[in-house]
């Protein structure tokens, strides 16, 4: 399996949720057209199903995007990959 | 699957969810297996040790080595010894057929001292009620 880079304006979040015993976090990775490391993001979420985890974790992503990323690197679009 | 569908969203998720979405941020999505996914997942085995989010700007040196792997385009597989090295993967089977010194045994002695182990076995628990 090669990780891919996305196309020119693009931007490529690969996101992840795990579970230990009962409780999950979940984690996330932003990276440019050129393998560019922008910023990562790691999420202890407490006690959670191994879904809630993915999904919080596409939710932290978008929202650090948003809140940092946007501002910070000036892209317009985000590209989220489980 | 939650981006086609939106009722699959857990219900405690699904307010902080549409506000997400809502934010005119254009997606592209696809699923994609752990292998590919090397850096992620030891970044989250990491958040099992935090407490809340935690954005870091600078690259750790837990996903380093496999960060550059992506970069480099190598390649990331499950079981990587078996598809480079596949005489690995007979290790374990050179070390259950060795003795304490390390020394390979073959198959005839292996299946005599099996044998042997037959034959002393039901001596063993005899003896005492002969004695």
């Amino acid at each position: 399996m090669f990780w891919k880079p996305p196309t020119s304006p693009w931007l490529k979040v690969n996101s992840d949720g795990s579970i230990v015993g009962s409780h999950a976090a979940c984690g996330g990775i932003f990276r440019d057209h050129l393998g560019t490391f922008l910023g990562s993001l790691s999420c202890n979420i407490g006690i959670a199903s191994v879904f809630d985890s993915e999904v919080l974790g596409y939710i932290l992503a978008l929202e650090i995007w948003l809140i940092m990323g946007g501002v910070t690197f000036g892209w317009k679009v985000i590209q989220p990959v489980l | 699957m939650i981006f086609k569908n939106g009722a699959l969203v857990p219900i405690s998720l699904w307010n902080r969810w549409h506000n997400t979405i809502h934010l005119g941020v254009q997606i592209i999505y696809s699923h994609i297996f752990w292998e590919g996914n090397c850096c992620v997942d030891k970044l989250t085995n990491m958040g099992h040790s935090l407490q809340g989010p935690v954005w870091l700007t600078e690259l750790l040196s837990v996903v380093r080595v496999d960060f550059f792997r992506g970069r480099f385009g190598w390649p990331n597989y499950r079981f990587p010894y078996m598809v480079f090295f596949p005489f690995l993967s007979y290790f374990p089977r050179v070390l259950a057929n060795s003795n304490q010194q390390g020394q390979l045994l073959s198959p005839k002695f292996i299946e005599a001292e099996k044998a042997s182990a037959d034959i002393s076995a039901p001596t063993v628990s005899i003896m005492p009620q002969g004695v």
